[in-house]
């Protein structure tokens, strides 16, 4: 247990942010940027450095929609929903409840 | 650790109403798309000149069209809803091709034994969602959503023709008011849980 809690810190869903960014998208189809930002309470600054640090680990895809001005998009990718289901499961464990 | 234990069941239950919620898609979508295809074909009908009939089997077809499109995509978020809770049911191909050849096979047993296409089409999206519930129990123990669905287009069948509006129209808001019934038990579940 305590070897797959060490694995859990190197996950990129081992920051508190990033894991509810994931948990945000996993029932969504996609989030705007705003939505996110507005959900979560975060910075601009700040939603964009964990978005930067999710998508070079592949959890996350980012793109742009058009309408009446442009709109940033995120989603959860296959990799994102391995991977928040891995971590979920070890806190299930930690707790007992796996 | 019980504050983990907390959030966590909390997620789990954020997820789980998600899960439900994408699962009354199904019906959300034909209430809206029946009574769309009926009269998008009326209107385009008087309209136009076209035949109604014409018109509502390839609007019907299109309808079909998006709704396996949007399936697709609702069912790949539950998947992983359901991965996440730790609840992966691995993809049964028994059960899929069950209810892959319920259609067809309602289909053309409603359209042999009813010439009224209207009634027929009653009877066999109402057998069908019987069938469906059948196959649900068997392989996940559950379908109680789709039985009385089924059940409720069938027993709606019984004053068809007897009505004073038309076929057409009795049929739509038949299949409308079933399927908006499916989402409306299938979400107040959710909210109850």
């Amino acid at each position: 247990m305590i070897e797959e809690l060490a694995k859990l810190s190197k996950s990129p869903l081992g920051n508190p942010t990033r894991l509810a960014i994931a948990l945000y998208l996993l029932s969504r189809e996609r989030a705007t940027f705003a939505s996110l930002r507005k959900a979560l309470k975060l910075t601009p600054g700040n939603l964009e450095f964990h978005l930067k640090a999710l998508e070079e680990a592949g959890i996350v895809r980012t793109y742009y929609g058009f309408g009446k001005r442009p709109r940033k998009f995120v989603e959860l990718t296959e990799k994102g929903v391995e991977e928040l289901s891995e971590v979920l499961r070890i806190l299930r464990e930690a707790v007992g409840d796996g | 650790m019980e504050e983990l234990s907390e959030a966590l069941k909390a997620i789990e239950r954020e997820l789980n109403f998600a899960r439900k919620a994408y699962n009354s898609i199904v019906y959300l979508y034909w209430a809206v798309a029946f009574p769309v295809v009926y009269l998008t074909s009326s209107i385009l009908s008087a309209c136009t000149g076209a035949s109604a009939n014409s018109l509502v089997v390839l609007f019907s077809a299109l309808a079909i069209l998006l709704f396996v499109f949007e399936e697709l995509k609702a069912s790949k978020k539950v998947r992983g809803i359901e991965k996440a809770l730790g609840r992966k049911t691995p993809l049964n191909r028994r059960y899929l091709l069950a209810q892959a050849l319920i259609w067809p096979v309602v289909i053309v047993i409603a359209g042999v034994l009813v010439e009224d296409a209207w009634l027929s089409s009653l009877l066999a999206i109402g057998s069908g969602m019987l069938a469906l519930a059948v196959v649900d129990y068997a392989f996940l123990r559950g379908g109680w959503d789709k039985a009385i669905v089924g059940a409720t287009i069938l027993l709606l069948s019984v004053p068809y023709g007897r009505v004073s509006i038309t076929k057409g129209a009795y049929a739509t808001l038949v299949l409308s008011l079933a399927f908006a019934l499916g989402a409306y038990l299938v979400l107040r579940k959710a909210m109850r849980e």
